[in-house]
């Protein structure tokens, strides 16, 4: 018996060494390598040698105005695209779940295209979309006369400009949660909604009371995944204006992205990167909070 | 009962509605890619089917650099799509069925690859690979996707995994398969829905990501995404140039959606409900 528990480890630990070799390799060595450069003054398009200089580049990011503002534009961004893609993930599920609609495979199917197609593609959809000369949203708005000149939309607000971003980043994020939403409604018991109709309650109160309540873990599941996410989009921003124009649209990941690699400031982008990762535990403790609680 | 009638009609409404939102930009941008340069730039705008053009499309296929980034994401995609594919199915199966010293690491690991912010990794990547001299290669960006991608296949690969009853393997060893036989024999098969799925997500992620190209190529192994960011520029766009790239770079994505929708929509589910 002792010889086949033994086997049994050697077995597994050969199956799983390659992920491990490779975490260990380009995981665990560059996150330690990471915080070592995050302590260093390190520019290199610059011939001058790395210089240890501590916490420095922490403190510096306090100071840094363009990255506080990002920090505050990355809040906006986060919760309009959790807000908006739960919304209409929501939407979209529960019409579709209904008895009488037919072709569900089919709306899930083509929903999931957005999804499906890479960001940069989706992004030049909708940066063509929103053209400040010819774009369709333009002319469609003039036509309609909401508006009587084409406008460069993200020439407006920085939280203007950031919407707009939004807007693509749940074009592509809402058929998944849709999905996910539409996968957990399945599973809510019909008895429970004929209860509900016998005592003569109404769809706003059966959404109320039979469906949030019963969805309230994947809700929060998908809150978590959404949120991380959408901290880190990337792709659609640089697409649709590359953290501009000026530093309107930079939110805080693509501003540790130009430090990094646009001006090759290592040693600051990695302790900014840091401070992304902060962010990241901060609000996943948070949900988990919220999670147990409802537990 | 009209009123059931009509509420049946409202849904549909909607639900149409949201899909005009979801398809009308994929649509416009396939519409955009065939129209010539005065028709696209014309305001007010006009559509018409008469002068649909390819000359976009020709422009690309005799280009070099566009050419050179569509054969690298195809090779660098399908390398570690069928990479993770193995490693991750290897890393499912041990995590599903032995609990071994380590496992909770293991998966928290795989777990903070997932979550954390790439560019973390990257930075310190893009130093070491400079240092190995495998930056702008084929293999430095597929072992970059590698580490980022496989713990994603293997997160949805456990439920399939799981869901494989005990019995059918202890009733292999008896007829005496050993154990690398069996999984490969026996369970892999069983779990073959979980492994399209997981492919196909995996595909679309590697195919679609900007980032790591971004940073881990220079030029001659940049691919598709960085080819088609490269049309955006802030105010002047060739726009008819860039349709036809996003047209092309989406194509094989949606057509393996659209083809494998039954797999791929149980195995997101599969596989994200239960991580």
């Amino acid at each position: 018996m002792k010889i086949k528990i033994k086997d049994e480890l050697k077995f597994s630990y050969i199956l799983i060494s390659p992920m491990v070799v490779l975490f260990i390799l380009l995981g665990l060595i560059p996150i330690i390598y990471s915080i070592f450069i995050s302590l260093l003054k390190w520019r290199i398009n610059i011939p001058l040698p790395p210089k240890f200089i501590g916490l420095k580049n922490y403190f510096e990011a306090f100071n840094d105005i363009i990255f506080i503002s990002s920090l505050f534009k990355t809040i906006y961004f986060v919760v309009i695209i959790v807000l908006g893609s739960i919304g209409l993930g929501l939407l979209f599920s529960i019409l579709l779940n209904h008895k009488q609609i037919k072709a569900k495979m089919i709306f899930l199917a083509f929903s999931l295209i957005p999804w499906a197609i890479p960001r940069v593609s989706g992004g030049l959809m909708w940066k063509w979309i929103y053209d400040g000369n010819y774009g369709i949203l333009n002319a469609i708005l003039k036509q309609l006369n909401i508006i009587d000149s084409y406008k460069w939309w993200f020439m407006g607000s920085e939280w203007s400009a950031l919407f707009l971003c939004a807007i693509v980043e749940i074009w592509r994020t809402s058929p998944f949660v849709g999905l996910m939403f539409y996968a957990g409604l399945q599973k809510i018991p019909e008895e429970l909604y004929e209860a509900a109709s016998i005592d003569g309650a109404n769809n706003w109160q059966k959404f109320k009371f039979i469906t949030i309540p019963q969805l309230n873990l994947i809700i929060l599941a998908v809150s978590i995944l959404v949120t991380t996410w959408a901290l880190k989009t990337f792709d659609t921003v640089y697409v649709l204006t590359g953290g501009g124009p000026g530093y309107n649209t930079m939110i805080t990941y693509m501003y540790v992205f130009h430090q990094a690699f646009k001006y090759l400031n290592i040693g600051y982008g990695s302790a900014l990167a840091y401070i992304i990762v902060l962010i990241i535990i901060m609000t996943t403790t948070l949900y988990y909070k919220i999670l147990i609680k409802n537990k | 009962m009209k009123v059931k009638k009509l509420e049946i009609k409202i849904s549909y409404a909607l639900l149409v509605l949201i899909m005009i939102f979801y398809l009308g930009p994929v649509f416009w941008i396939i519409i955009t890619s065939v129209l010539p340069q005065e028709l696209l730039t014309s305001v007010p705008l006009k559509v018409n089917f008469d002068q649909v053009t390819f000359d976009y499309y020709r422009r690309l296929f005799i280009s070099y650099s566009f050419l050179m980034a569509l054969k690298n994401s195809f090779v660098v995609t399908s390398i570690t799509t069928i990479l993770s594919i193995i490693i991750a199915s290897f890393g499912a199966y041990v995590v599903t069925r032995f609990n071994f010293p380590g496992r909770n690491i293991f998966l928290f690991s795989g777990l903070s690859m997932q979550m954390g912010p790439a560019i973390v990794f990257l930075i310190p990547l893009f130093v070491i690979l400079n240092k190995i001299k495998l930056i702008d290669t084929h293999i430095g960006l597929i072992l970059v996707f590698l580490v980022f991608i496989s713990p994603v296949a293997m997160w949805l690969l456990l439920g399939f995994f799981e869901s494989v009853p005990k019995e059918i393997e202890e009733a292999a060893y008896i007829d005496g398969c050993n154990r690398f036989y069996t999984l490969i024999k026996i369970i892999l098969p069983v779990v073959k829905p979980g492994i399209i799925a997981a492919s196909i997500v995996v595909f679309i992620s590697v195919w679609g990501d900007l980032l790591i190209p971004l940073i881990i190529t220079i030029h001659k192994s940049t691919t598709l995404t960085v080819f088609s960011s490269s049309f955006s520029g802030i105010y002047e766009i060739n726009y008819g140039g860039a349709a036809a790239t996003s047209t092309l770079s989406a194509l094989p994505t949606i057509l393996l959606a659209l083809f494998f929708r039954n797999y791929l929509i149980k195995g997101l589910i599969e596989g994200s409900i239960k991580g």
